[in-house]
């Protein structure tokens, strides 16, 4: 009993000292009207996003069809979300993998930086700017179609937020 | 000469479509939930207005018995209409399958009409017939008696369905048109599930889950109708069953809680406790929703939702529930995911979120094989991190015997198609899941720990039942809660739930889990929650372990002790990744061709 005590103490004073107490590890961090606004924003600036991006892609021969966008979650306990849009084409007479990588440097020419990019397992890119993450790589559904994505951060959401998961966005 | 080629007769001459309406029964079911209500609504009045101050003597005590036995007589009532309740809903979700199977059987009859039609045509059109041409003939015409014979049977068996459908509901119906059998503690219940419930291996009766499962085989169709519209918490529930059925099951107790409760709300006569029950109905709702929308993102196709555990009045409140995606029933990967402290029925859409995540990125980088991911809630997660029960174990303990029972309980349900099953446990989550594997031998193939305070019982990954080879540990160097765990005697004290699973001593496969956001310094909130976010190191390695590829994740280098020093994390400077293949690539992008 006594060391389950001294391990009670030990574990409140290590998490009180990091603040773990204070708010509680599962509760929204913001207000329902909060939430509301901040996904609100954040889906506009991913959509607008990646409508740019469509433009750019358009401009190296990639015409993306149909962008659609919709919610994911980023963490359960305290709820965020993360809203994410995109849109794939077929390359025409390049390769996938030659496509991607003008896709690439064309967003990187448009002021995206490059973060990451390769060939390996797939070819692929991933770039950033601000706070929202860009990629592009093959389809695994419709092989031989490249696709192209923009992510925006994870956004603190209250639970009635929660109806947002599973909805499909028209972003074009 | 003159050759003679049998053409089959067009059969059924007629496919029988199902009478009635599944929108009507939902509808019928709705208003007895409500009726349910009002009963129930009245005999808490009863208890309400039983004591009037100051009123004593012959009348006032007469006054309170006649008060008191209506207030039983309604809530009796109340049973009997609900359960008639569940009965309708039950018959409704029937009809929509057998207006379904209806609806294939015109197809198949249409398309075996077209094949008829084509062969007739080929026949009167053949001037040559010669032994090979006939012989052709004859095969197609053989295969077509064939093909007609085997839609007659299914369409036989489709109207014995309808019958029994109707059969079950009428019984249900008559089981509480008395009054005394209106009042009786099984009013609404038709005999054939009474029967079939006093059965042996039957559920609640102490049966194991392979004698439960056995007891289900043993069941006419008729009968396991009635018993999943009769007893559906116990149907619900019941570790053996399938778990179709087990959601077939819990779906109607749910709808029921929707309808009863949401029409307390309307007339505002809804308990705290009432209410706390509706918005826990209300996330598995929302959570079924959602996993029953989403798309794999290889087939497109909708793998469904599951309603596994669904008992929202639990644990004071904080209720029990286990939501899948995917077909538990038949996936060749299956994974549970088991949460940790203050995880309550609240959470169900975000966590049901996360299993879509994990399905989808197991699919994604996966080798094809089918999956399904369960969120598991089906222990009393302590409420807080001060709460005594967070420090004595008890609650991972006896959560850890559930999760075994539970694991237990899929095994016994598909006994010749097994599963490859990974149990993932997350922060106090994780030492119930090594409860489980440690002391109640889990019967799965691989476990992952992640954001782990402590492995509970086990000093050693091969304490598990399932062998230290198949024990994988997630921990971001920055989650202040992964390093509570006993990772040596400097800078702390006993302050873990058990050894720190990333520690070089404990023998468990460390994989890559930093978040590419992650702070300079510790923290509980992204480092700790972050496991099963998308473009994540963490979800993209336990993606592969779930499809059966541990060998396949990108290890990184376990923490360890030196004695004269704190613990050291050299995942701490390395750089993380986000989005990349190979590394942290999980989802495809989004795509409408």
């Amino acid at each position: 009993m006594r060391a389950v005590r001294e391990r009670l103490v030990a574990l409140v004073l290590a998490l009180t000292t990091t603040g773990v107490l204070v708010t509680g590890c599962g509760d929204p961090k913001v207000s329902a009207e909060q939430g509301a606004q901040d996904t609100e924003s954040s889906r506009a600036q991913v959509e607008e996003a990646m409508r740019e991006v469509a433009d750019v892609v358009a401009g190296v021969g990639l015409r993306l069809g149909k962008l659609t966008g919709g919610w994911s979650v980023c963490t359960a306990e305290p709820p965020s979300m993360e809203y994410d849009a995109g849109g794939g084409g077929e390359p025409g007479e390049l390769s996938p993998a030659e496509m991607i990588a003008q896709v690439t440097d064309a967003l990187k020419t448009a002021g995206w930086t490059v973060e990451n990019a390769g060939t390996e397992p797939r070819p692929y890119g991933v770039l950033t700017r601000d706070d929202l993450r860009a990629s592009v790589g093959e389809s695994r559904r419709y092989p031989g179609h490249v696709t192209v994505g923009v992510v925006g951060p994870c956004i603190d959401t209250a639970r009635e937020q929660d109806a947002l998961l599973g909805e499909t966005y028209d972003v074009s | 000469m003159t050759v003679t080629i049998d053409v089959p007769p067009s059969q059924p001459a007629e496919v029988v479509r199902p009478e009635g309406d599944p929108g009507g029964a939902d509808t019928l079911a709705e208003a007895l939930h409500t009726a349910s209500g009002r009963y129930e609504e009245f005999s808490d009045e009863t208890a309400r207005i039983q004591w009037i101050g100051g009123w004593y003597g012959d009348a006032a005590d007469a006054y309170r018995e006649a008060t008191a036995e209506a207030g039983e007589e309604h809530a009796a009532m109340a049973r009997t209409v609900e359960r008639v309740g569940r009965a309708v809903t039950a018959y409704a979700d029937t009809l929509r399958d057998l207006l379904r199977t209806y609806e294939e059987q015109v197809d198949r009859k249409e398309a075996l009409d077209a094949r008829r039609s084509a062969l007739i045509a080929d026949i009167n059109a053949a001037t040559e017939a010669t032994p090979d041409v006939v012989a052709a003939l004859r095969e197609r015409a053989t295969e077509l008696r064939d093909d007609y014979a085997e839609l007659v049977t299914d369409h036989d068996d489709l109207q014995r369905r309808v019958r029994e459908a109707e059969d079950l509901l009428r019984q249900s119906f008559q089981a509480g048109t008395s009054l005394d059998r209106a009042l009786a503690d099984d009013g609404g219940v038709p005999q054939s599930a009474q029967d079939a419930l006093s059965r042996r291996g039957a559920p609640g009766s102490e049966a194991t889950p392979e004698q439960v499962h056995d007891w289900w085989l043993g069941l006419s169709e008729a009968e396991r109708e009635a018993v999943v519209s009769s007893y559906p918490e116990l149907i619900g529930s019941a570790d053996g069953l399938p778990a179709s059925v087990r959601d077939d099951a819990n779906r109607v107790v749910l709808d029921d809680d929707l309808a009863t409760l949401g029409s307390k709300r309307d007339d505002g006569t809804l308990s705290p406790t009432e209410e706390r029950v509706l918005a826990n109905a209300e996330q598995a709702r929302q959570a079924l929703e959602d996993a029953d929308a989403f798309e794999d993102p290889i087939t497109g196709e909708r793998p469904g939702g599951l309603l596994h555990l669904y008992d929202p009045g639990a644990f004071d409140g904080d209720g029990r529930v286990a939501i899948g995606v995917g077909d538990l029933d038949t996936a060749d990967d299956v994974a549970i995911f088991t949460p940790g402290i203050t995880t309550t029925m609240d959470d169900t859409t975000s966590y049901t979120g996360q299993m879509i995540n994990l399905y989808e990125a197991t699919r994604y980088n996966g080798d094809g094989s089918s999956v399904a991911t369960l969120f598991w809630l089906g222990y009393d997660a302590p409420d807080a991190f001060y709460d005594p029960a967070t420090a004595t174990e008890g609650r991972a303990e006896d959560g850890g015997r559930r999760l075994a029972d539970m694991v237990d309980g899929l095994r016994a349900s598909r006994p010749d198609d097994p599963a490859h099953l990974t149990a993932i446990g997350h922060s106090y989550g994780s030492t119930t899941t090594s409860y489980a594997a440690g002391d109640f031998d889990l019967a799965a193939d691989d476990v992952v720990l992640i954001g782990s305070p402590g492995a509970g019982p086990a000093d050693h990954a091969d304490d598990f039942s399932v062998g230290a080879d198949n024990v994988y540990v997630g921990r971001d160097s920055r989650d202040i809660v992964a390093v509570l765990g006993d990772e040596g005697w400097v800078g702390k004290g006993p302050v873990g739930l058990g050894t720190d699973p990333s520690s070089d001593d404990f023998g468990a496969t460390r994989f890559e889990a930093e978040d590419v956001d992650r702070a300079d310094i510790r923290n509980w909130g992204d480092a700790h929650s972050s496991y099963l976010h998308h473009d994540s190191e963490s979800l993209y390695n336990i993606g592969l372990i779930v499809d059966g590829h541990g060998d396949r994740v990108n290890v990184a280098e376990h923490s360890y002790d030196p004695w004269y020093d704190f613990a050291r994390d050299p995942e701490w400077d390395r750089e993380p990744s986000s989005g990349v293949q190979g590394e942290s690539r999980t989802r495809e992008n989004r795509m409408v061709p």
